[in-house]
């Protein structure tokens, strides 16, 4: 299983912290989907490696929180699975700086890829993404 | 004079979802519709649902 930093994702931090001009949005999305491709640091878009069969994109539930603590400084990001994804795959999860992700869109942040799960209608899957800044 | 910095990154330290069951699903039930593979941890709580690990920092 790799859980990947995208090379945007570290662009992203690096020109919101410091205010640069034309600075992308904000981590405001996570993405669920049953593509097999593994995540590799150079990927713009969940669909960098190829299109995925099932594709889920949604806003963040609520506002990113974080913890007291500077170093490391943990940011916790959750999201809700709803139910259009009943019945299909999970393979993968990202992170995006959209609120509305999609597939072919080059908002992919941060991903963990290698494993699965089916989304049933019998159970409801907030899923969370914990970020270190240290 | 001092030229003091400290280096950052980003990086995920943990990735995880829980698995809520809705009235009158069992965990048991759930677990087996979810069918799980690759994950690290299973957390099962007192509340009937079940915390599954997919990446956790050592």
């Amino acid at each position: 299983m790799a859980a990947v930093s995208m090379t945007a994702g570290l662009k992203m931090v690096g020109d919101r912290a410091s205010g640069v001009s034309g600075a992308a949005a904000a981590i405001a999305g996570m993405s669920w989907d049953s593509n097999t491709v593994a995540f590799v640091n150079t990927h713009t878009a969940c669909a960098t490696g190829g299109a995925s069969p099932d594709f889920r994109g949604q806003a963040l539930d609520s506002t990113p929180t974080s913890g007291a603590a500077a170093t490391p400084h943990v940011v916790t990001h959750i999201a809700t699975l709803d139910t259009g994804f009943d019945t299909k795959v999970v393979k993968r999860i990202a992170l995006h700086n959209t609120a509305s992700p999609t597939d072919s869109g080059t908002t992919l942040m941060f991903g963990v890829d290698g494993f699965s799960i089916t989304k049933a209608s019998t159970f409801t899957m907030p899923t969370t993404f914990k970020l270190s800044y240290s | 004079m001092a030229n003091v910095s400290h280096p950052v990154g980003a990086h995920i330290v943990e990735a995880s979802s829980t698995l809520i069951p809705n009235p009158g699903v069992t965990t048991e039930q759930m677990l087996k519709d979810a069918a799980l593979t690759g994950y690290q941890e299973l957390i099962f709580n007192d509340d009937g649902s079940v915390t599954v690990v997919w990446h956790k920092e050592q």
